[in-house]
């Protein structure tokens, strides 16, 4: 009996931590020691995303911290792309118009391919899209620092000669709420995934609120 | 007896499939060598992907369209008033009978649907466009 009623009060402050955050922190936890008071204590950590810095299609620099206070959307892609791309990008633009006038949500788009898409190739891409890099980056920088940044989030980039365009990489849209924890993964290229993505948006904006 | 049947009745469809010109094939063909630039409904992406549907360019270049669809294209286009300066990839695995049905589809789908394409007509255009580049 003790232990069934601990079973329920286990659940019910569960379910209450869980409808506080209806979206999980995706990404590995980690266990660590720290000193609290000068006793041992265990804290759990759970993935972040670290610093990087890139440059957009304005020349701007975009680091971590250009998204502090924000939620922010991640993609990667490349302009020639032949396959999925467009569609990512058809995608992408009915987020930055739904979320136009949010300040609080910013997309980052990576190109994988650092050897043709310049920064100058960047912006014409952007003005054919008619998008602001206030809003949407598209960004390029160290080919190493933007790899291992397709690590970070948890998905695939690669370059592959048998691929069409010289690239393979994933079509996921990975959803990283203002503590830069992963929230949501979810398919580029269809209308539905994207759809519940903003609405999960709409819920981590609420969050801060 | 039997397997002679099946045999006349498999070559009678092949036969079918060589001279039909047949827009819902030319979907298939469609959705998966076109749609993930030009989208589903042919509408293209903003002023980096030239719409398919409703666009002028299909029925002012309808002789050219083979060979646009198995070389590629590249440079300058104006299509419904806006000018598109991007590149679209070859299609060599595309063979005759595939390409017909495909410009069948954009015509039939996309267009307004008048005068269909016959196996001949891609071959002539085809023959046209390889002379040129050769």
């Amino acid at each position: 009996m003790r232990l069934l009623a601990g079973a329920m009060l286990l659940a019910g402050l569960w379910s209450c931590t869980n409808e506080k955050t209806e979206l999980p922190i995706m990404g590995q936890e980690e266990v660590v020691r720290v000193d609290r008071d000068g006793e041992t204590a265990f804290d759990t950590i759970v993935h972040a995303i670290p610093d990087f810095a890139f440059t957009d299609q304005d020349g701007n620099k975009v680091t971590g911290s250009t998204f502090n206070g924000q939620v922010y959307v991640v993609d990667f892609f490349f302009t020639s792309c032949p396959t999925i791309c467009p569609k990512m990008k058809a995608q992408m633009l009915r987020v930055y118009e739904e979320f136009e006038d949010e300040k609080n949500l910013s997309i980052l788009s990576h190109s994988i391919d650092t050897r043709h898409d310049s920064v100058p190739v960047l912006k014409k891409y952007a003005t054919k899209l008619g998008i602001e890099s206030d809003k949407w980056h598209l960004v390029t920088g160290d080919h190493d620092e933007i790899y291992s940044m397709a690590e970070e989030y948890l998905v695939n980039a690669a370059i592959d000669d048998g691929a069409p365009g010289g690239y393979l990489h994933s079509g996921a849209f990975i959803l990283v709420d203002q503590q830069k924890h992963i929230r949501g993964y979810y398919d580029g290229t269809v209308t539905e995934d994207v759809d519940k993505m903003m609405d999960d948006i709409k819920t981590l904006l609420g969050e801060s609120k | 007896m039997l397997p002679t049947v099946l045999l006349c009745l498999v070559l009678i469809l092949a036969n079918c499939d060589l001279i039909s010109s047949d827009s819902s094939k030319g979907k298939v063909t469609y959705q998966q060598h076109c749609e993930s630039c030009h989208m589903a409904d042919g509408e293209g992406l903003r002023k980096l992907i030239p719409p398919l549907s409703g666009a002028d360019y299909l029925t002012t270049h309808r002789e050219q369209l083979p060979c646009i669809i198995r070389y590629g294209m590249k440079g300058e286009i104006m299509v419904n008033g806006t000018m598109y300066n991007d590149s679209m990839p070859a299609n060599f695995q595309l063979n005759e009978i595939q390409i017909t049905n495909l410009v069948n589809y954009l015509l039939e789908n996309l267009q307004d649907g008048k005068g269909k394409v016959t196996i001949e007509d891609t071959k002539e255009a085809l023959n046209q466009c390889a002379e040129k580049s050769s």
